[in-house]
């Protein structure tokens, strides 16, 4: 037999429990009501929270009241309000299952009626409260076939005078814990699931989903991506024979998301200047094809670049030397000739 | 002349075909070295094996590119010299059957996958647009078609490890397009969920399994996203994953065929990528010590290891010789520069260092800032030590030495950066599910499965 200490805390305990699972149970309907009306920051980022509060906190609860095994002689009055109380919040969560199902339903046609203009519920936040709320009506339902159908097993663990060893200890916190994950595993994954199809990205999303219907083909998608250097793309499909294009341009080489069309190519290459050695071999060469998406700027054309400097700024000044003497073939690649060879 | 119309496309049932036809030619071709050379194969391997093959294939092909351009049809020659002595091996030996027993055996993750397909299709649909892959993981067109053998030089990309690039390059050549070698890296992913699936199952319940496979495979969109990409993150770590497991499974069971499989894995992952190296590293020590620590004689250890290395050689270790050869260090270009002319370095810049003040804000970012888990990690690894079930502490040890030693070896050459530890977020969410395997111990559950058990047995 347990001391008469040890019998009272363990009664405290579970009052505080039933107290806290009540509380959150009512401060997260509080908090879902007040979002509805409100549809402000403030509740909005609280409320996911106070569901998740409250869904860990009645998993907990329920775990805890049907496994923490206790020797006291639980009086009939408690086993009874207890399953009442199971049985209440079973009628509470299918009512506001129910609501929520009916609200989403409802937001989710836009369907322009009273519950539409006076409470704003939102249908993400809806969905993630049906999947807890159908989940926490599982626990509590079998929670109650349990303590009332087949009510022996449940009345034994509660009543049955067995000892609280250090075993039973670590396997409750053993189960909270196995409990806890497993409902983020689940709600994460259905989350998950459903991110995974609706990315933010809307616009990648689109043409995605074209490209791999075909309904967008491999030119369409190059214009999309590659607005500055679609041209320079096309123009070598047209070749009939290997070209060499020559690319001074940092923001070709380093900077810029356009430079990576080069994988694109098909009958031309980039040649890319990225280091001194390779732009010794090409500086004073004639007639070279350059491809640039930086226009010449007349501004920096007198300008010398450093050879001992940094080898992007030389490239920058160097390609602008270059573009300015240069006549345009195409949006992006230009006809070197040599000194004076621009018309 | 090239035309850009016949590349890129989204996929399609020959696409399709042919990817499946690879994947058969690998799995054909790794079953009987695997076999002959390494040793018999774990339960929990026998669906990676096609991923050995792959390595050899790559091997093949890269030494083929001295001589020829990487276009079609020389992955097809490649594949019917590789397939004449091993096909005959394959039938008699009833690869398929064992195969086919395998999947039958671990369907239950194969379902999930199913969840996530149409969304992986549309992803691996995609031609080139995510920046590195467009850098250099993936060649143009014209290079596959133009080079006609390998272009070395002092350039930052030419002399990188690139195993799984080179398969792409494979697939690109047959099909000329790279969703299927996009299908190529999330398939590499699954199995290694398969795999680590199918050996925690064995040792640690089914519990701690599917929750492990869940919860890697929906790691927010990261590891999914990242599975279709043209980066090879995801495919290392998933070699550097299956490497592991089979140490871990010569750790817990002291099979040396295991050890043999985790070498030739961890050198599959250094072929292809520089940061697997590390991990390479703090596997060979540990390795290298539970080897001496056994009681056989020291010729014996010692030709374990070296047979070890020359497995991770042939399948990954080559591309560092070939490094060696052209640049004169094996690990151009992040350290210790070349002896060519303008060698270039790699800054780390843009990564986190090892710090102290680092800890917190590298400790949130392996689970992407998310607080709950962060703090369930912690939990997790204290039940696990205190739990008392001896496999699961001394995984949990085994994994964190395994970090610690990492951690010495690489904090004053690079810092911090997620897809660059990818491993250690795996690492992560096995401890978190180790305390699941203790599930099995807890008196209730055998009591309920007991009552279960014996309501079935009075149905019957």
């Amino acid at each position: 037999m347990k001391s008469k200490i040890t019998r009272k805390a363990l009664k405290y305990f579970y009052f505080f429990l039933l107290l806290g699972y009540t509380l959150f149970l009512l401060s997260s309907l509080l908090i879902s009501l007040l979002e509805s009306f409100s549809y402000s920051g403030f509740f909005l980022k609280h409320f996911g929270v106070s569901l998740e509060f409250f869904i860990y906190a009645l998993f907990g609860f329920g775990l805890l009241i049907f496994l923490i095994p206790f020797d006291i002689n639980i009086s009939q009055k408690w086993v009874k309000l207890i399953k009442k109380f199971l049985l209440v919040n079973v009628y509470v969560l299918t009512a506001f299952l129910l609501t929520a199902l009916t609200i989403n339903v409802l937001e989710r046609i836009n369907y322009n009626n009273f519950i539409y203009s006076k409470i704003h519920l939102q249908p993400k936040l809806l969905i993630k409260t049906v999947i807890l709320q159908i989940f926490s009506l599982c626990v509590n339902f079998w929670l109650v076939v349990r303590a009332g159908g087949y009510g022996r097993f449940f009345k034994i663990r509660l009543l049955r005078g067995t000892k609280v060893s250090a075993s039973t200890i670590k396997d409750s916190i053993l189960i909270i814990y196995s409990a806890v994950l497993f409902v983020f595993i689940l709600t994460g994954s259905l989350r998950f699931v459903y991110k995974f199809y609706t990315e933010e990205n809307a616009f990648l999303q689109k043409n995605e989903l074209k490209y791999a219907l075909k309904k967008m083909d491999i030119y369409q998608w190059i214009a999309e991506f590659f607005p500055k250097t679609k041209d320079i793309v096309n123009w070598c499909d047209q070749q009939s024979k290997p070209v060499e294009l020559v690319t001074f341009d940092p923001e070709m080489i380093w900077m810029n998301y356009e430079g990576l069309s080069r994988v694109f190519l098909t009958n031309c290459y980039f040649a890319n200047i990225y280091s001194w050695n390779k732009s010794y071999s090409y500086i004073g060469k004639d007639n070279m094809l350059l491809v640039s998406i930086t226009p010449c700027d007349r501004k920096l054309e007198e300008k010398k670049g450093d050879p001992n400097g940094n080898i992007m700024e030389y490239l920058k000044v160097v390609n602008n030397q270059y573009i300015c003497q240069s006549s345009e073939v195409i949006p992006g690649l230009y006809l070197y000739k040599g000194k004076g060879g621009k018309k | 002349m090239l035309n850009l119309s016949d590349f890129f496309g989204p996929l399609n049932i020959s696409n399709l075909l042919i990817f499946f036809s690879f994947v058969a030619c690998c799995e054909i071709i790794g079953y009987r070295p695997a076999k002959l050379f390494i040793g018999k194969i774990p339960y929990f391997l026998r669906g990676a094996i096609w991923l050995l093959g792959m390595g050899i294939v790559v091997f093949a092909y890269f030494l083929s590119h001295y001589f020829v351009p990487y276009s079609f049809p020389t992955i097809l020659f490649v594949l019917i010299v590789l397939l004449v002595p091993t096909v005959k091996y394959y039938i008699g030996e009833k690869g398929l059957k064992s195969l086919s027993d395998f999947l039958r055996d671990n369907k239950l993750p194969l379902f999930i996958v199913l969840l996530v397909l149409p969304q992986v299709f549309v992803k691996s649909s995609q031609p080139p647009y995510v920046w590195d892959e467009m850098s250099y993981h993936y060649i143009s067109p014209y290079t596959l078609y133009f080079e006609k053998v390998w272009d070395t030089g002092v350039s930052l990309y030419l002399n990188l490890p690139r195993l799984l690039d080179t398969a792409f390059i494979s697939l690109f050549s047959l099909t000329k397009t790279y969703s299927v070698a996009r299908l190529l890296q999330f398939s590499i992913f699954v199995t290694f969920l398969l795999t680590a699936y199918s050996f925690l199952k064995q040792r640690f319940g089914i519990a701690m399994a599917i929750a492990f496979f869940v919860m890697t495979f929906f790691y927010r969109e990261n590891f999914l996203l990242w599975s279709t990409f043209g980066y090879v993150d995801i495919g290392t770590t998933s070699f550097v994953m299956i490497g592991f497991i089979s140490f871990l499974d010569y750790f817990l069971d002291r099979n040396s065929d295991s050890l043999k499989f985790s070498f030739a894995f961890f050198g599959m992952a250094i072929g292809s990528k520089y940061s697997a190296l590390t991990q390479f590293v703090s596997f060979l020590l540990i390795a290298a010590f539970l080897v001496l620590l056994r009681k056989e004689a020291l010729i014996l250890k010692s030709k374990k290891l070296l047979a070890g290395v020359a497995l991770s050689l042939v399948l990954g270790g080559y591309w560092y010789v070939k490094n060696l050869i052209v640049t004169g260090n094996p690990i151009y270009p992040i350290l210790f520069g070349c002896r060519l002319e303008n060698c270039e370095t790699i800054s780390f810049g843009y990564t986190t260092p090892f710090i102290i003040s680092n800890i917190q804000a590298i400790y949130s970012r392996i689970f992407l800032d998310d607080k709950f888990l962060q703090t369930m990690l912690i939990v997790s690894i204290v039940l696990s030590l205190t739990l008392g079930l001896k496999k699961v502490k001394n995984m949990v040890l085994f994994i964190l030495l395994f970090v610690a030693i990492e951690i010495i070896l690489i904090r004053n050459i690079t810092g911090y950066d997620g897809r660059y530890f990818y491993h250690w977020a795996t690492f992560s969410i096995l401890i978190l599910v180790a305390p699941l395997a203790a599930l099995k111990e807890v008196k209730i559950f055998q009591l309920l499965w007991n009552k279960i058990k014996k309501k079935a047995y009075h149905e019957i």
